[in-house]
């Protein structure tokens, strides 16, 4: 947007402004704020055909085949194995149902607290495409 | 308040335009979300670039016509907030 245009405008039109280089008129677009209260998002979830059971038994591989032979650092990053404090390959996936109880508290069967919240935060960064973003996605609260 | 908040990248953001509202598709949760005014506008104004309340209200009283008669502050902390919990905007610390 243009500094000069903001400076002063029309006196009758306060939304509209004269560009001083060009003498052109520009309106700005009227912006409604709502009110503190209101709601303004609502939020559409992928479609996922799956029941409330079989959600919670599917599983999230820690890393997915995408980050093979990675450690996990503790923001849940990948990184090479000689990464001081980073924690090796989950022995095993995890299903939805330990992923939730540990994003509620509990750590992740068989793991330290540490390596928990870091497989935790790995889980996370989950983007669509990666082994266990779907199981991941379908963990998270309505609102 | 100083607390600075900043917006999801914009590669990980799809707008649709449609008139009466505005779709945005959030790639790392695969979710669409559908957003009234002044949502679109802060997310806008926000630009990777981590910001205060009050440097967000500002920045759209400069850019729009804002209504009148508002808090703008107070309503952009308002919607931040819900921002937030659906993970398009997160608490900047320090």
């Amino acid at each position: 947007m243009d500094e000069n245009s903001m400076k002063e405008g029309l006196p009758s039109e306060s939304s509209v402004e004269t560009d001083q280089k060009n003498g052109i008129v520009t309106r700005r677009r009227a912006l409604m704020m709502g009110a503190i209260t209101a709601s303004a998002v609502v939020s559409i979830k992928p479609a996922l055909a799956q029941t409330a059971g079989s959600v919670l038994n599917c599983e999230i591989p820690v890393p997915g085949n995408h980050a093979a032979g990675g450690y996990i650092a503790a923001d849940g990053t990948v990184v090479t194995a000689d990464t001081p404090g980073a924690f090796p390959a989950a022995g095993r996936n995890f299903t939805g149902e330990e992923v939730l109880q540990a994003m509620n508290g509990r750590t992740l069967p068989g793991t330290s607290y540490d390596q928990s919240q870091a497989y935790v935060n790995y889980i996370r960064r989950l983007q669509s495409g990666q082994s266990g973003f779907t199981c991941y996605a379908s963990l998270q609260m309505p609102r | 308040m100083t607390q600075k908040y900043r917006a999801a990248p914009k590669d990980d953001l799809i707008w649709h335009d449609l008139d009466s509202m505005m779709l945005l598709y959030h790639r790392p949760s695969g979710i669409t979300h559908m957003l009234a005014d002044p949502v679109p506008a802060i997310i806008e104004v926000m630009a990777n670039a981590p910001l205060t309340a009050a440097e967000i209200a500002a920045r759209l009283t400069a850019l729009f016509d804002v209504e009148t008669g508002v808090d703008a502050e107070d309503i952009v902390i308002a919607r931040l907030d819900e921002l937030r919990t659906l993970g398009l905007v997160s608490r900047v610390s320090g």
